[in-house]
């Protein structure tokens, strides 16, 4: 199930809300909340919902075993176990395909993959890590473990919850009046950027990409179109998934901070998809040693963690590139931070814009031929001129849409919230105006939404 | 207070969604239903059983069961079409004023070819044949030609004597090594229609590049079939130009499209001119197409499809053969274009065959499910009456008779006429439209090539309208994409 399909906003959700908020302690609302999140998961996709289960009371059963193990090799067994089994499902069913087929040139035909598990499979491990790490302590009901795992407003995209961050929520939390208005504003306004922002740039890439050969414009256009595409689509899902969260108690950390405002790499990083980030520092990058090994061995553990953020996101070589290729950005951007402060801010946005923008052609196309000559177009290489009738059209179409959907990207609303916060009497008027507007955007997605048809989100492949 | 105002506003919202939702499950119209504005079928309460729940079936049938229920749904699309064209510079105007779109009295081409075009308020049919900016790249190169060109029977044996437009630079895209022609001997082409005069007129035009992709793209699905299958191919005119050619504008029709396409093609692809097959039953007088719809008549469908079974020596039933329920008082898409037709034109009458034996059609989901989809719905009057209006996913329909052959039908909405004239040859027919919008993610997880193994697959007919073309990005990349 989609958040922003009509079967999860007129049937699942007012009837979630409605049996949730007349369950009255936190051990009905999380059964009910349990049977929604197992309901929106299978939803589709009925069988796999048995690996989430087990997969979940795996981790319960090896987190109990490292509690009460005494000996620290019997304990690294239980969790070696759990992990070992976390990601041998992960690698089996993303990994297997990419790995016998593309590398070995075997004939393999790849098990159909488990929705959102590259999401759940990190969230279970952070759990079964830190218990062993001592970071927190066992969760002694598996049904509020399965609760975190499944609760359905960031299983299937995220954010990435670690374990640690909703540990006390699972056993005691409140909805408060002010909960409910922002939680539903953040999902309406969530809806919106999916439906309003994220679908259109989609249909208006499609267009764009129905060309035999790139012009210049063109490829930059196309990529344009993908960058803001994917940045509504995934923070849309992810404020939806924020706003869900809120309504239902509990508090998940932010995903995205406005990446595309961002003046180097490392920002962008900062900014982008943050949860995804935060799991690889934690439970990777400073494991691994961090920066505390000398200069060398820290470039070793960023080209690890990097090329690990290229694969997660899809088992093929152009995500591969695309994780290396920001290593790159990112190790360069360590050597020369000190001279940024000689560049105009102006420029360091450009140049770090335009960088994504042209890493997010390598993660677009999943075959590298057809990225590079992605690539190469862009730079005038192969282009069948400087703009084709195609791109004519699409900058034509979409002539208004293109400048408000980059503006929506940039950090308008918390420069608001900063003003009203400064001047009561504005924020008298802006708090109910603002729930007045993400009414009026619901209304309005809505109406969007039935004229079209399927409308996955891109992360759902992740 | 203003958190207060903030939850009961946001609240309502919520309980109002519910309310709809309710009202929808139980009020809606359970059953399945014709649309009219949008030539389709519209879904019904989708079948629940553990075997529709189990294969997700029910659940995507839900969604459209909801998505299509919505009361004054074609409303809400019409309007959401007008918002987003406020967005936009690009007005209808634009292409109506366009004068190579037009002839010389003023008659616009779009009429007949392609309502989506000029039809910003009629949603239903925005982008249903692809950008507009394929037609006026076509436009463009379209021109009419000084030099006579003699007049043929047939219309195609002798080369257009049009200006060739210019070829353009090769893409750098990669090309199917088994397949892909010489490049040097591929020509931009011209469709033309003959004036009395002699005279040619160029009305669509094709680069040497989109020739190439075409050819290699006909290669490429006879290259997966078995040895003696056959890849059978026509590009079907739209009804302005057969109408030309029955009220005497133009005498005739000629176009290397097709000898350019069968000279570079593997053995076994068969390449069909419409003018070899139309033109002298359109000179007979004979109604081949409708005259407030965009689509051709199924009279039409079947002499192609006798023209192709005859090709690999099967002698198709005469169209006068089958049984026809006649429903009267169709009027087709050009009513939502130009509504006045309303008033002044005759409604066409809609032929729909009753098959000869049953047939079972139902959809192929990649989960496994197959829920049932219709074959020829004979008290239909309108163009849904072929195949319900379906398009987009991976159909298959099971004949009932005994040839040991199976064949896949990929094209536009004209397939759709035309597949039912297969049935009596083929023991399975399976259907595909790749056109966006139509062929979404849920159906891109097979490629054609598995599809074709899978399902052993005999021939395909690629059967596509001028309107959508060999220019279209159906041919030009989707059919290679999908492949």
């Amino acid at each position: 199930m989609v958040f922003s399909g009509l079967t999860f906003l007129l049937l699942f959700l007012p009837l979630l809300l409605l049996l949730y908020f007349i369950s009255g302690s936190v051990r009905w609302r999380n059964a009910v909340l349990v049977v929604f999140s197992l309901i929106f998961y299978a939803w589709g996709e009925p069988i796999m919902v048995l690996l989430l289960i087990g997969s979940t009371m795996l981790h319960a059963l090896c987190a109990h075993m490292i509690v009460r193990a005494e000996r620290p090799a019997v304990k690294k067994l239980w969790l070696a176990l759990g992990v070992a089994f976390s990601l041998g499902a992960l690698f089996w069913f993303k990994y297997a395909g990419f790995l016998l087929g593309e590398v070995l040139g075997l004939s393999f035909t790849p098990p159909k993959l488990p929705i959102g598990i590259s999401f759940y499979t990190f969230q279970i491990l952070t759990y079964t890590i830190d218990v062993y790490r001592g970071k927190v302590a066992e969760q002694k009901n598996p049904f509020r473990l399965l609760l975190y795992v499944s609760c359905f407003p960031q299983l299937i995209a995220g954010p990435i919850v670690q374990y640690a961050d909703v540990e006390q929520a699972l056993s005691s939390r409140t909805t408060t009046v002010e909960d409910f208005a922002y939680g539903m504003r953040r999902f309406f306004v969530g809806l919106a950027k999916k439906v309003l922002l994220a679908n259109i740039c989609g249909k208006a890439l499609e267009t764009g990409m129905a060309v035999t050969s790139y012009s210049v414009a063109g490829a930059w256009l196309c990529a344009l179109l993908y960058t803001l595409q994917l940045y509504y689509d995934f923070s849309a899902y992810s404020d939806m998934a924020i706003g869900l969260g809120r309504v239902l108690g509990f508090r998940y950390r932010e995903n995205f901070e406005y990446p595309y405002v961002s003046l180097s790499a490392t920002e962008f990083w900062r900014r982008w998809h943050i949860s995804l980030g935060t799991f690889f520092r934690d439970y990777v990058y400073i494991p691994l040693g961090g920066n505390r090994k000398g200069r060398a061995r820290t470039i070793l553990n960023l080209l690890i963690v990097w090329a690990l953020t290229g694969l997660w996101h899809g088992a093929a070589w152009n995500f591969l590139l695309w994780g290396l290729y920001w290593f790159v950005l990112l190790i360069i951007d360590k050597q020369f931070s000190r001279f940024r402060t000689r560049f105009p801010k102006p420029l360091l946005w450009l140049g770090t814009f335009l960088l994504a923008v042209i890493g997010w052609v390598l993660f677009y196309h999943t075959d590298l031929s057809s990225a590079g000559i992605h690539l190469g177009a862009l730079f005038g290489v192969g282009a069948s001129g400087w703009i084709d009738t195609v791109t004519l059209t699409v900058l034509k179409r979409y002539a208004l849409f293109l400048p408000i959907a980059f503006v929506c990207g940039m950090p308008i609303l918390p420069a608001v919230s900063g003003f009203t916060e400064k001047h009561p009497a504005a924020e008298r008027v802006f708090a109910p105006l603002s729930a007045v507007c993400a009414v009026l955007l619901a209304v309005v997605s809505l109406l969007f939404l039935i004229g079209q048809s399927f409308n996955p989100f891109i992360y759902f492949r992740f | 207070m203003k958190h207060r105002i903030s939850f009961y506003l946001t609240y309502a919202c919520v309980v109002a969604f519910g309310v709809l939702g309710v009202l929808l499950l139980a009020l809606g119209e359970k059953k399945a239903r014709a649309s009219d504005a949008e030539n389709r079928m519209l879904s019904g309460f989708p079948a629940l059983s553990a075997q529709s729940v189990g294969d997700g079936s029910f659940m995507s049938g839900m969604e459209s069961y909801l998505s299509d229920g919505i009361p004054a749904r074609e409303r809400v699309i019409t309007e959401t079409a007008v918002w987003m064209n406020m967005l936009s510079l690009d007005r209808t105007t634009d292409s109506l004023e366009d004068p190579e779109l037009t002839d010389e009295e003023g008659t616009d081409y779009f009429d007949e070819e392609d309502p989506a075009l000029v039809d910003a308020e009629n949603p239903a049919f925005v982008d249903e044949e692809g950008p507009a900016s394929d037609r006026e790249a076509t436009a463009e190169a379209a021109a009419p030609s000084e030099s006579p060109a003699p007049e043929s029977p047939s219309g195609e044996q002798d080369a257009p004597q049009t200006e060739q437009p210019e070829t353009e630079t090769p893409s750098p895209e990669p090309e199917p090594s088994a397949s892909a022609p010489q490049e040097s001997s591929i020509e931009a082409c011209t469709f033309c229609e003959i004036l009395p005069d002699g005279t040619s007129f160029a009305i669509k035009a094709y680069t040497a590049e989109e020739m190439r992709k075409t050819i290699d793209v006909i290669n490429a699905y006879r290259a997966i079939l078995p040895e003696d299958g056959h890849v059978f191919f026509i590009q079907a005119p739209t009804p302005k130009i057969a109408f030309d050619i029955q009220n005497g504008t133009y005498i005739g029709w000629e176009s290397d499209v097709e000898q350019t396409i069968a000279e570079n093609a593997l053995p076994g692809v068969e390449v069909f001119s419409p003018a070899d097959i139309l033109v002298p039953h359109l000179k007979a007088g004979e109604d081949l197409y409708f005259h407030t719809d965009h689509h051709w008549k199924p009279l039409a469908a079947c002499y192609t499809a006798q023209a192709m079974l005859g090709r690999i020596g099967i002698h198709a039933m005469d169209y006068d053969e089958y049984t026809y329920r006649h429903n009267t008082g169709f009027y087709g898409s050009k009513k939502y274009t130009h509504p006045e037709v309303l008033q002044t034109m005759e409604p066409d009458t809609i032929d729909v065959m009753i098959p000869i034996l049953p047939v079972k059609g139902y959809t192929i989901l990649w989960t496994g499910g197959k829920p049932n989809c219709q074959f020829l719905i004979p008290e239909r009057n309108n163009y849904a009456g072929y195949l319900g209006g379906q398009r987009g996913p991976w159909r298959c329909y099971e004949t009932g008779v005994d040839s040991g052959r199976r064949c896949l039908v990929t094209g536009d909405s004209y397939a759709n006429c035309f597949l039912p004239y297969l049935a009596p040859y083929y023991e399975e027919i399976h259907a595909v439209d790749f056109r966006e919008d139509n062929y979404d993610g849920e159906h891109r997880r097979w490629t054609v090539r598995q599809y074709v193994e899978e399902h052993e697959i005999d021939d395909i007919y690629i059967v596509i309208s001028m309107s959508t073309g060999i220019s279209h990005v159906i041919m030009q990349k989707l059919m290679q994409r999908y492949l």
